[in-house]
């Protein structure tokens, strides 16, 4: 991009390098948590009027960051200024106080209480005695109506909104406290396009007022639709600082992304397509994931890895789901051979397996034995009349652990002693453990340190040249690219391009994300 | 100290426990003096094998993340029907058969409420406890005329023999029983299910660890063992009473808890709870051994057990677990 179209496209934004005086600015903080090192080195200014974006790979730091700038978690050294003036957000109520209102990636809302009380939770001491019920209501209707909530009964429980709708909730709570920087984390994920679009006006609004807004976002129309800057995290460091005509996602998935890590990747054995597609394992027909959008065909076959992608929130979790059976489809159907899958027992019987997405919550049973966690899922196979035969478990736990190359002292200990990528090891050795036909993976490198990604990029082909398809959901580009034999990217809860090896690179990708119904066609022009 | 002690709590497993049981067995030799010999020792076993059969269900249900409040219904239950129909004239297998059936009946419905009606089991077994109570009470209207045959009175009777062994049938039942539950936890598949269920029962679902059939499954055990206790504590007293259950609630989930079986789920176990009933039915045997009533054992066991627990039965602190 020349830099005349660059300053073309700064349009309405202000130079603000020219601004001078920030309103805040950090400097190299540290925040560390035990062994991990959360933040390392972290700088970060923030001027009057500017709408300024944190971006960075999962774990490099952004959440830590917006914590300490919150007050919830205090830095280990680094300066913080507010207004020129030296200041410490030893508390979320001093971070208030002093302007700075926060929403979280996790939907603060209590589902019993009305919208109203949701709205107007934490300022009762502040408000609540000097307003009467009557300016109250207004109050909220005003603030709600900022985020472009306008037909909605303030009185009923928060808890029937939708996953967006509470979010816009959580934002409206903020913008009725005095502040002047609004930091958004991620609080956008689950909001609708047209509600998205609807905030991001009220955002700009607030821009001209002279406010400060600091978001964290993984979508790239995101930034490039409201940023005036851009700084970039990586591995705890802010790296630099873009200003908005110079912010590109090429620009910025260079820089999230380490050299080191690259090389990994570039070192991992790129995965050759099989030839032919002749056994389709998964036929899906008609499949529509939710009321009123759009239905569409795929067949996934023996050998394949196909990744799936797309902005997050475009329904690609749904359609894992539909294929796992643990969620029904709201049309179509999804057949393995000619068997339907309607329910997670019907897939387990079709020899699909699956991997949640959080390792936590849903994957290890943290107070278990290696041994246990990697059995669990096959302990019938390993039985006779429900009786364990003796010596089974502990074989293919063996058998198990060695191909995925678990580092573990034995197979006694428990699984919450291993380090997150062996946790993850022994979670796709539970799958495995149950001589699957299909592997669904909820991005399954997540969190995942550089070595051992490697290795599960291994295993992942492997299981693929024995037969074996693959369904890869994955938020790195990257992997996608380096992993699959195609990529079905999503857009509005439906598949809107398929990509196919030859075309599959990260321009492509990221072209069919934001495309608007796209042929795959379409996208290899795009790409040549 | 606190700290240290629960370390090497669970460090050495239910050996502190198994070692408290034996200490304190010394403890109540010093205060009461004459106490060992062999038939405190037959009475001891004896009582804690009652105990030590209902207790199975409480551990179990624990484990998997919920608890079972209805013991005390079912034991009373059994207790009362067996005198009931073994006193109108049937065989006693027939009435036991009769009974364990619908005992496990209890259970299932237990089970299949928590889980797959998603209520809270606190609630449903209190509710179903409360239930059976007000069955009892409505067929029986607190007088129950019945009779118990002689063997099941042998079978809990101090001096009782066992065959060869100079046991009570109680406690040989109690070993059997016991083995049976350590084989289940530890090498059959519902035994590994049980323990993943509540470990982490998201984590377990996805893993298609089949829920529904643990709930109901260690809901059906644990009404079925105490419906084995509402028949042995039958011959125990010789005549049928609708509330012998009801100290088992507090003792059931005492011993589970002295044993060190955390209330949150997947850890600990039944090997646990056998040195948990010893303990606690030691403790009772030493107030009643010194001269209190009633009331006052209820009010010292309470204190007691609680002491117990802040000593080593305890939940490590958050700061501690991260």
């Amino acid at each position: 991009m020349s830099l005349q179209a660059a300053k073309d496209r700064l349009g309405e934004r202000r130079p603000h390098a020219a601004l001078g005086r920030p309103l805040l600015e950090a400097k190299n903080l540290r925040c560390t948590f035990g062994e991990t090192i959360a933040l390392d080195s972290c700088s970060v200014s923030v001027v009057p009027g500017e709408i300024h974006a944190v971006v960075g790979e999962n774990g490099s730091g952004k959440s830590t960051l917006i914590k300490i700038l919150s007050g919830i978690v205090n830095a280990e050294s680094g300066t913080l200024e507010w207004n020129s003036e030296p200041f410490r957000a030893s508390s979320p109520r001093a971070a208030q106080a002093a302007g700075i209102a926060t929403v979280f990636q996790e939907t603060l809302i209590l589902p019993e209480m009305s919208v109203r009380d949701n709205v107007m939770l934490g300022l009762d001491g502040v408000v609540r005695r000097k307003t009467s019920p009557a300016r109250e209501g207004e109050l909220v209707r005003e603030s709600l109506a900022i985020v472009g909530m306008v037909r909605l009964d303030i009185d009923k429980p928060a808890g029937a909104l939708s996953l967006a709708n509470r979010q816009l909730v959580g934002v409206a709570r903020s913008l009725l406290r005095p502040w002047r920087l609004l930091i958004l984390d991620e609080s956008t994920s689950a909001i609708d396009i047209e509600d998205r679009d609807r905030l991001f006006e009220a955002l700009r609004n607030f821009r001209r007022e002279g406010r400060s807004i600091l978001f964290v976002s993984h979508r790239m129309d995101e930034i490039d639709s409201l940023a005036d800057r851009a700084t970039v995290l990586r591995s705890g460091r802010s790296v630099v600082t873009l200003e908005h005509g110079f912010i590109s996602s090429e620009t910025l998935l260079e820089l999230m992304s380490s050299r080191e890590r690259s090389r990994t990747e570039k070192g991992a054995r790129a995965h050759q397509n099989l030839g032919a597609r002749v056994e389709p394992l998964v036929t899906i027909r008609g499949l529509s994931v939710r009321k009123g959008r759009p239905s569409f065909d795929f067949d996934l076959y023996a050998g394949e890895i196909v990744g799936v992608g797309g902005l997050e929130g475009h329904g690609q979790v749904a359609f894992l789901e539909c294929v796992a059976g643990s969620r029904r489809p709201s049309e179509g159907a999804v057949y393995a051979r000619d068997a339907l899958i309607r329910s997670a027992r019907d897939a387990a019987r079709a020899k699909i397996a699956f991997l949640p997405r959080d390792r936590k919550t849903e994957g290890i049973l943290a107070p278990l034995s290696i041994l246990d966690n990697v059995t669990i899922s096959a302990l019938n196979d390993l039985a006779r009349w429900g009786v364990l035969r003796w010596g089974h478990r502990n074989q293919l736990a063996d058998q198990v652990c060695r191909d995925m190359k678990v580092k573990m002292a034995d197979l006694k200990s428990p699984i919450a002693s291993l380090s997150g990528g062996n946790q993850q090891k022994a979670l796709l050795g539970r799958l495995i453990a149950t001589k699957p036909r299909v592997l669904v993976l909820n991005d399954p490198m997540r969190g995942v340190d550089l070595g051992a990604k490697a290795e599960l990029y291994e295993v992942l082909v492997n299981l693929a040249a024995s037969g074996v398809a693959i369904l890869l959901l994955s938020t790195e580009l990257i992997e996608l690219c380096i992993l699959c034999d195609r990529v079905a990217v999503f857009h509005d809860h439906a598949i809107s391009a398929v990509i196919e090896r030859d075309s599959l690179d990260e321009r492509t990708l990221i072209d069919a994300m934001f495309a608007h119904r796209k042929s795959a066609m379409d996208a290899d022009e795009a790409a040549r | 100290m606190v700290a240290a002690l629960q370390r090497f709590h669970r460090a050495a497993g239910f050996a502190v426990p198994l070692g408290l049981a034996v200490a304190l067995f010394f403890v109540i030799n010093v205060l009461i003096p004459g106490y060992a010999n062999l038939n405190s020792l037959r009475s001891l076993l004896l009582l804690s094998s009652l105990l030590g059969i209902a207790a199975v269900g409480q551990t179990l249900t624990i484990v998997i993340g919920g608890f079972d409040l209805s013991i005390p219904a079912v034991i009373g239950l059994c207790n009362v029907l067996f005198s009931l129909l073994y006193g109108a004239g049937w065989s006693a297998f027939t009435a036991i058969i009769f009974i364990l059936a619908l005992a496990i009946l209890i259970g299932l419905a237990n089970g299949f409420a928590s889980r797959y009606l998603q209520l809270n089991p606190l609630v449903v077994t209190l509710a179903s406890g409360s239930i059976i109570f007000g069955a009892i009470w409505a067929g029986t209207h607190g007088e129950v005329a019945g009779s118990v045959p002689d063997w099941l009175v042998t079978m809990v009777s101090v001096i009782g023999k066992t065959g060869p062994i100079p046991l009570p049938g109680a406690v040989v039942l109690w070993v059997i029983v016991s083995a049976a539950i350590l084989f289940l936890e530890q090498r059959t598949v519902l035994g590994r299910w049980i323990f993943a269920a509540g470990a982490n029962p998201r984590a377990a679902e996805l893993a298609r660890v089949p829920m529904l059939f643990v709930w109901m499954s260690v809901y059906g055990i644990s009404a079925f063992l105490a419906g084995v206790t509402g028949i042995l504590l039958a011959g125990f007293s010789g005549a049928a009473d609708p509330t012998v259950g009801a100290a088992y609630l507090f003792t059931t989930v005492a011993a589970v808890v002295v044993g060190g079986t955390p209330l949150t789920g997947g850890r600990g176990g039944y090997g646990r709870t056998i040195a948990g009933c010893l303990v606690v039915t030691e403790l009772s045997t030493l107030l009643v051994g010194l001269g209190l009533d009633q009331a006052a054992q209820q009010i010292f066991l309470g204190f007691l057990i609680v002491a117990l627990v802040a000593l080593y039965g305890r939940e490590p602190h958050v700061s501690m677990r991260v």
